[in-house]
């Protein structure tokens, strides 16, 4: 008789041949002992096969893993120290290279420079950016909105309440700040809007669009994000722009706020003048009843202030009538001749010669000028170690306070390179993302608290990460010396310590400090998105 | 757990009681998370596939037959679900065709089968080799020897038909019989 296939036997030996082939099979095996000797070998395989995958797997070797070998972080450190020194080599010829100060705007090294650097970038974006974003904003956000509310439904009928929540919150809020919703009566979306001369506008003016330009009277505030804001009239409440160009050549009896590339003013500021801009300017006609805080690139007030003028700025030069005290931390301060200081004049400079007081100027009160040493290096000084201490010591009462409260934060493997880039980019659109949101959510004005809500939460989630990414770093560092058991406290400790000295590295550390800040916000991000498929189940 | 008292659980559970899945998934999710890490390779896929089989298996419980031993049917919905996450990482949709070509004409007397070489093998390596076999071999193997699934099961799983998985199963286990026999030759070497 002839013997069956091996398939055959495979089969059987598994029970799984229809009964017919089987009672032959059985026949068969009874008369030829090779064939016996085989199902019996096969049978002995199945069993070790049951066996070796139920055995506990806690210590598989997952296929995709690489493990980490010592030479790869060895010629990783190599290669960033490489990429450090290199960087400051860079620097250290880019400081010395000192260029003629007329073309001192162009060294991306000076402070006016990257002043002026900043604000390009900031209105080259919110020129063309938002210009782009507003113009398909209407389109855009009716079809996110409907595609909010088909997959609100679908979760609905999924039966996912925290996300149908989540969805429904995004829903409101983008209905809120849909076009055609919320305060439309005074509220101006067109391309320019004015506020014509003898034309009286009651209430809150909150203008979006390209020109904004006011000749009549305001009652209320105005909050404006513009090209171009210009103020002829009378605001009798405060005056909050993002504008590129902001002109109040009339009178605004409250405070302004300005964000913008460029603020000039030539009228009349009844409160305080709070800059944040690329030039400040208030004109020979200009007058601010109260302070003007600027952080700038330019500051020049040819005008009068009635109290204070604080200045963070490359350049500083006031011309005009000040009622108290200039402080300033600058690049250059410059007193012209027809210059009245009625206060003090103090300022913080590099050097002696940046401060330049003209003949002619007047400063009733006392000259202070400080100059700003390059400082001792802070690892000279015990205070230092006395706050690392105490950071050392908070982190890890936190870190023992989040494992007994939370211990499944810290259960993440990061197995493999792929893995560990993955979590770092989740930290990054969890950095980037987070005040874009906050952003577009305070704009809406009732988004405020969610904003608020989701920047704290950031903020608590780029201390945590240094004590998430300090255990993943101390078990780490255990398992290398193969060192048993797990000990979270130990973990912890060492691998906050490790962290202390790595994130203070010179010129190294601050990169450390980035890369532990993306990872630790990525590990935090995917365990809440994990915890929260296990909380749905108990 | 033992029957009685998992039937009483089970039925709790298919009610819609909390604390009766919550005792289900403390029982069960070491279990389901093997067989995910078997069929998915890792143990962060593994994790999360677990969580997604046991919503599942909350949402499908009122259709749960008590005719079925519970644990076989929570192994075979967490085999679905694990094909269903390897077919979606795929270009191509279908692992598995029905019509496996190449006959298999296997001759008992030369098989080395793999009992032999296991004498000689750790288990580690065994599961290391499994978790190297192609996607093909290594579900169906894992499928009926850690889930104990029948080929009738597996083929539902896999879409294809009860003979291709008896050929699977066979293939994979030559191929694993191969795998470790150069693995120990390298051992000896």
């Amino acid at each position: 008789m002839n013997c069956f296939s091996e398939l055959t036997y495979s089969m059987y030996a598994d029970g799984e041949l229809p009964t017919e082939e089987a009672r032959r099979v059985e026949t068969h095996l009874a008369g030829c002992s090779r064939c016996r000797a085989l199902m019996e070998a096969l049978r002995v395989e199945n069993r070790f096969l049951v066996e070796a995958l139920q055995e506990p797997d806690e210590e598989a070797v997952p296929v995709a893993a690489r493990p980490v070998r010592p030479l790869d972080i060895l010629w990783t450190g190599l290669g960033v120290l490489a990429a450090a020194a290199g960087l400051r080599a860079f620097l250290g010829w880019a400081e010395e290279m000192r260029p003629p100060a007329a073309v001192d705007w162009l060294n991306p090294f000076s402070l006016t420079a990257q002043l002026n650097l900043f604000f390009s970038s900031v209105f080259y974006f919110i020129r063309e950016g938002v210009a782009m974003l507003i113009s398909s904003l209407t389109t855009v956000s009716v079809l996110v909105f409907g595609l909010l509310v088909i997959v609100g439904g679908v979760l609905w009928l999924r039966r996912r309440p925290a996300l149908v929540a989540v969805v429904a919150t995004l829903a409101l809020v983008l209905g809120l700040a849909l076009p055609g919703a919320a305060v439309e009566t005074h509220t101006a979306r067109r391309a320019a809007f004015v506020v014509a001369k003898g034309h009286t506008i009651d209430d809150t003016l909150l203008f979006r669009g390209e020109t904004l330009i006011i000749d009549g009277v305001v009652t209320g505030n105005v909050i404006a994000f513009a090209e171009r804001v210009e103020i002829n009239g009378t605001v009798k409440g405060d005056v909050i722009t993002f504008a590129g160009i902001e002109l109040i050549n009339g009178t605004v009896e409250g405070n302004v706020y300005s964000f913008g590339q460029r603020v000039e003013v030539s009228g009349t500021v009844g409160g305080s003048l709070h800059a944040f801009a690329q030039r400040v300017a208030v004109g020979s006609a200009g007058r601010v009843e109260n302070d003007v805080l600027a952080f700038a690139g330019e500051v020049e007030v040819d005008g009068a202030v009635a109290r204070d003028i604080r200045a963070f700025a490359g350049m500083v030069g006031v011309g005009g009538d000040l009622g108290r005290n200039l402080v300033a931390h600058a690049g250059q301060v410059r007193l012209l001749g027809r210059a009245r200081v009625g206060g003090d004049l103090k300022v913080w400079v590099k050097k002696e010669e940046n401060l330049q007081v003209d003949s002619g100027a007047i400063v009733v009160g006392t000259i202070e000028t400080k100059i700003e040493e390059a400082k001792p290096s802070r690892f000279t000084r015990p205070k230092f170690y006395l706050w690392q201490g105490v950071w050392l010591a908070a982190a890890f009462v936190t870190g023992l306070l989040l494992y007994w409260l939370l211990p499944a934060l810290f259960k993440t493997r990061l197995e493999t390179g792929g893995a560990v880039v993955r979590t770092v980019g989740l930290g990054f659109l969890a950095l980037v993302a987070t005040p874009v949101a906050a952003l577009v959510a305070g704009i809406t004005v009732i988004g405020l608290p969610l904003a608020l809500l989701g920047v704290l939460t950031l903020a608590a989630g780029i201390y945590l990460a240094k004590i998430l990414v300090g255990v993943f770093v101390g078990r780490a560092l255990r398992r290398s010396f193969g060192a048993q058991p797990a000990q979270f406290a130990l973990d912890l400790l060492v691998g906050l310590v490790v962290l202390a000295v790595a994130t203070h590295i010179p010129y190294v550390g601050w990169f450390v400090t980035l890369l532990v800040v993306l990872l630790g916000l990525g590990i935090a991000v995917s365990n809440v998105r994990r915890s929260w498929q296990r909380t749905e189940l108990t | 757990m033992d029957d009685a008292k998992l039937a009483e659980v089970v039925e709790r559970a298919r009610r819609g009681e909390a604390a009766a899945f919550a005792e289900l998934y403390r029982g069960f999710s070491r279990r389901v998370f093997g067989l995910c890490r078997h069929l998915l390779g890792t143990t962060e896929a593994a994790e999360d596939a677990t969580s997604e089989v046991f919503l599942r298996v909350q949402r499908g419980m009122s259709g749960f037959d008590q005719a079925l031993p519970f644990p076989r049917w929570l192994l075979s919905v967490a085999s679905h679900y694990c094909v269903d996450r390897l077919r979606r990482r795929r270009v191509e949709t279908r692992l598995f065709s029905a019509a496996d070509p190449e006959p298999v004409v296997a001759d008992a007397a030369a098989a080395s089968p793999l009992a032999q070489v296991l004498t000689e093998e750790k288990r580690e390596s065994v599961r290391e080799a499994i978790a190297r076999l192609p996607e093909r071999y290594r579900l169906p193997l894992v499928m009926r020897y850690y889930s104990e699934l029948s080929y009738e099961e597996i083929a539902a799983t896999l879409g294809t038909n009860r003979n291709s998985v008896a050929t699977l199963i066979f293939r994979a286990k030559k191929e694993l019989r191969r795998a470790l026999a150069s693995m120990q030759r390298e051992l000896v070497q």
